[in-house]
């Protein structure tokens, strides 16, 4: 699934991401962070985007990250949520997010 | 044993930061809100943040609450995605009648059976916000068994009866009366409204004071600062632990002895006493005033 | 305000501390009680009252109040739980000077020491208990007494007797009548009779309360676990109270003691008697009996029925007291 618009969610404040989430134009997840913590979760962070986006069957997407130190829970609610939005979904699949694997 | 519910304290369903702290302070109750703290355009994101913090964090012993939105708008979503992270108590945001209540129970039940959830297990709790509820409290209160308590809100209903609140809360009297005497007729919970001066310690404990003598359960806490105000005031007193120690001494004697009549320093303790002692012990064991393998 | 409260002295640790402190300052030894009660001025105590059993004991007041009213107070409170309790004939120790206040409530005096007055309310009392023995008095120039649980009464007792009978002209065998053994008082005192009954001029008599009670001396009945100070006052007044009421009644002139070595109260006990008899009467402590270089023992009887060995029950006990155990446990 390709994402077509553009979706935000979260904020820049403590403890919160800001996701934005655009058309690709190659068929990946391509992820821009900005993080103060990238040295050490940097790599974690993209791997929370990455598997959410890849767990809605999302494949293409441009993933704009402004990180303020979020835990995995809300960088997965924020991603999930701009993905949602860009997608125009307003009712999700809590059962089938429970099987996710983050 | 009931639950204790001296401090229910609001999260904003919009804040990350405080999604795993908001156990940290103490409070007996933590209320999640997808309605007023959240704005229009973030009820989605308020709802999936809120989501995946109930999943993720461990509340402990902490009774986690949701107040949804009305089923008019996005109630129904708040609904499904609250229940199915296994919140505690859903909260309804204003609250006119008891066809309010049966409602939102409906849609609830809907949700736990599509999803082998037993129905029942997902609790309610009203908020009276105006006159309207006030008058209706008694119906309120007994119109479903999932119901725990019932919340005052006040600002709401102060704007409707004309007035402003006063540092007495004489224009909150009847109200506060009214929920409480449904309250205590069903068995349930009654938490006072929020006290949004956050600055003002003495005002806060003044009102406190003021609604732990009328009979409340607890306050609604928009500040972790107003969290140990609270617990302070409705922590037992030494005296009361004590007195409260002996009639459950004077009962287990009583057992032991097979006798049906307790008394006491020439009182007789009937049930009235007895739950007032086992209330204190609750209240004294929550405030760290005795340990609980004590008693 | 001053405000009388019951002690959980058993629940209560921080208050049994207290209750032990103010003891200690009003020169009182903590003993086991079953009730307490202490009245607070503003959460101070400042006096307090126990009862054990049917005995109103450790009464102490703090001396900054006036003593009568708190005394009076704490003892009508402590008669009122008894009486609700269905006991209305009960005991009562204080201090010899506070003897006045309670006389007033209706407490009679049975003895005192030089530093326990020991009284009591209700009846049948003392007085009735001495015109009983009064009744079954024999006519005898030197008579005897020997007081037993005899629990039950074995070969050892039956030679006790017959070792103190021949040093006197009658003798009186005051058997126990406290509930705290594994025979009742019933049993025991018509095991004496039977074993007594081929004796010429020998009366069995209950003691009641008035000899080796829970009232007069509780801490027999805890095998020297009692703090030895304690025992001690408390058989100084028994052996008084048998010296100064109950001999001359019955002209007893010499106590007879079954000797147990091995036994610190009994040795308080017996210490405590030689002292107050003095030169007025005599004490006698007869050597145990042996059987084979066993010694006999109502313990030893007791453990021997517990082990079903007949043949050593036999052995230990009169051809009386083996009949009835026989019929008692064989069904």
């Amino acid at each position: 699934m390709e994402i077509l618009e553009k979706g935000i969610s979260g904020t820049t404040e403590s403890s919160d991401i800001y996701i934005t989430v655009e058309p690709n134009d190659e068929n990946t997840i391509a992820i821009d962070l900005q993080s103060d913590v990238e040295k050490q979760y940097g790599d974690r962070i993209r791997e929370v985007i990455t598997n959410t986006a890849k767990n809605l069957g999302v494949s293409s997407v441009k993933v704009t990250a402004v990180d303020s130190g979020a835990l995995d829970c809300t960088i997965t609610a924020r991603t999930l949520n701009a993905l949602q939005r860009a997608l125009g979904n307003e009712r999700y699949n809590w059962k089938e997010i429970e099987t996710w694997n983050v | 044993m009931e639950r204790l519910r001296r401090t229910m304290m609001f999260v904003p369903g919009s804040n990350a930061g405080m999604m795993r702290d908001a156990t940290l302070y103490g409070a007996d109750s933590i209320m999640f809100d997808l309605e007023d703290s959240v704005s229009l355009n973030e009820k989605d994101s308020a709802r999936t943040l809120v989501h995946f913090a109930l999943k993720t964090f461990d509340y402990h012993s902490v009774e986690t609450v949701v107040r949804i939105n009305s089923l008019e708008t996005v109630g129904k979503l708040d609904i499904e995605a609250m229940v199915l992270a296994g919140i505690d108590v859903i909260r309804l945001p204003k609250t006119e009648n008891a066809q309010d209540i049966l409602d939102v129970e409906a849609e609830i039940q809907k949700v736990e059976e599509a999803n082998d959830i037993e129905v029942g297990t997902t609790r309610m709790m009203a908020a009276i916000e105006s006159p309207g509820g006030v008058l209706n409290a008694r119906e309120i209160a007994q119109s479903s068994k999932r119901l725990v308590g019932i919340a005052l809100g006040a600002e709401d209903y102060v704007t409707s009866m004309k007035t402003t609140r006063s540092p007495e809360g004489i224009e909150l009297l009847f109200a506060r009366s009214s929920i409480l005497h449904a309250a205590r007729e069903a068995e349930i919970a009654a938490i006072d409204t929020v006290y949004s001066d956050v600055d003002n310690e003495e005002g806060l404990r003044a009102e406190v004071e003021h609604i732990k003598q009328l009979g409340f359960d607890g306050k609604s806490v928009i500040n972790p600062r107003q969290i140990p105000v609270v617990n302070d005031i409705y922590a037992p007193t030494a005296e009361e632990i004590q007195n409260a120690k002996e009639v459950i001494w004077a009962i287990e004697e009583a057992e032991a002895r097979g006798s049906g009549v307790v008394a006491l320093d020439g009182q007789m303790i009937d049930k009235p006493i007895v739950e007032r002692a086992e209330r204190v012990i609750a209240m004294a064991k929550a405030a760290n005033l005795i340990s609980k393998e004590e008693i | 305000m001053l405000t009388t409260k019951r002690l959980w002295l058993d629940r209560d640790q921080p208050m049994r501390e207290r209750w032990l402190k103010f003891l200690k300052q009003n020169n009182l030894q903590p003993e086991e009680v079953d009730y307490t009660i202490g009245i607070f001025d503003d959460g101070r105590l400042i006096g307090t009252g126990s009862i054990y059993q049917n005995i109103i004991k450790l009464i102490a007041v703090c001396g900054d109040y006036q003593e009568q009213n708190l005394l009076t107070s704490l003892v009508t409170e402590l008669a009122d739980y008894l009486w609700t309790n269905d006991i209305t004939h009960y005991f009562l120790y204080t201090k010899p000077e506070n003897m006045k206040y309670f006389t007033s409530l209706g407490f009679k005096r049975i003895i005192e020491t030089d530093t326990v007055a020991f009284m009591e309310r209700g009846t049948p009392d003392l007085e009735d208990y001495l015109s009983k023995l009064t009744e079954v008095k024999a006519e005898a120039k030197e008579a005897g007494a020997i007081v037993m649980n005899a629990n039950p009464f074995t070969k050892g007792h039956l030679y006790l007797v017959e070792t103190a009978l021949k040093q006197c002209d009658h003798l009186y065998v005051f058997v126990l009548s406290d509930e705290s053994s594994l025979f009742s008082f019933e049993e025991r005192f018509r095991l004496v009779k039977e074993g007594v009954d081929h004796l010429s001029g020998v009366t069995v008599v209950p003691s009641r309360e008035y000899q080796v009670s829970q009232a007069t001396f509780p801490a027999y009945f805890l095998k020297d676990q009692a703090a030895e100070e304690v025992a001690k006052s408390q058989a100084e007044l028994d052996a008084t109270l048998f010296k100064e009421k109950i001999a001359p009644v019955l002209d007893i002139r010499i106590r007879f003691m079954g000797e147990e070595p091995l036994s610190k109260v009994t040795e308080i006990y017996n210490e405590a008697m030689a002292a107050t008899f003095g030169k007025d009467m005599e004490l006698v402590v007869v050597p145990r009996l042996q059987s084979e270089g066993e010694v006999i023992s109502a313990t030893r009887v007791r453990q021997a029925i517990e082990d079903k060995n007949i043949a050593l029950i036999k052995h230990f006990v009169p051809e009386t007291t083996y009949r009835y155990l026989t019929e008692r446990f064989t069904h």
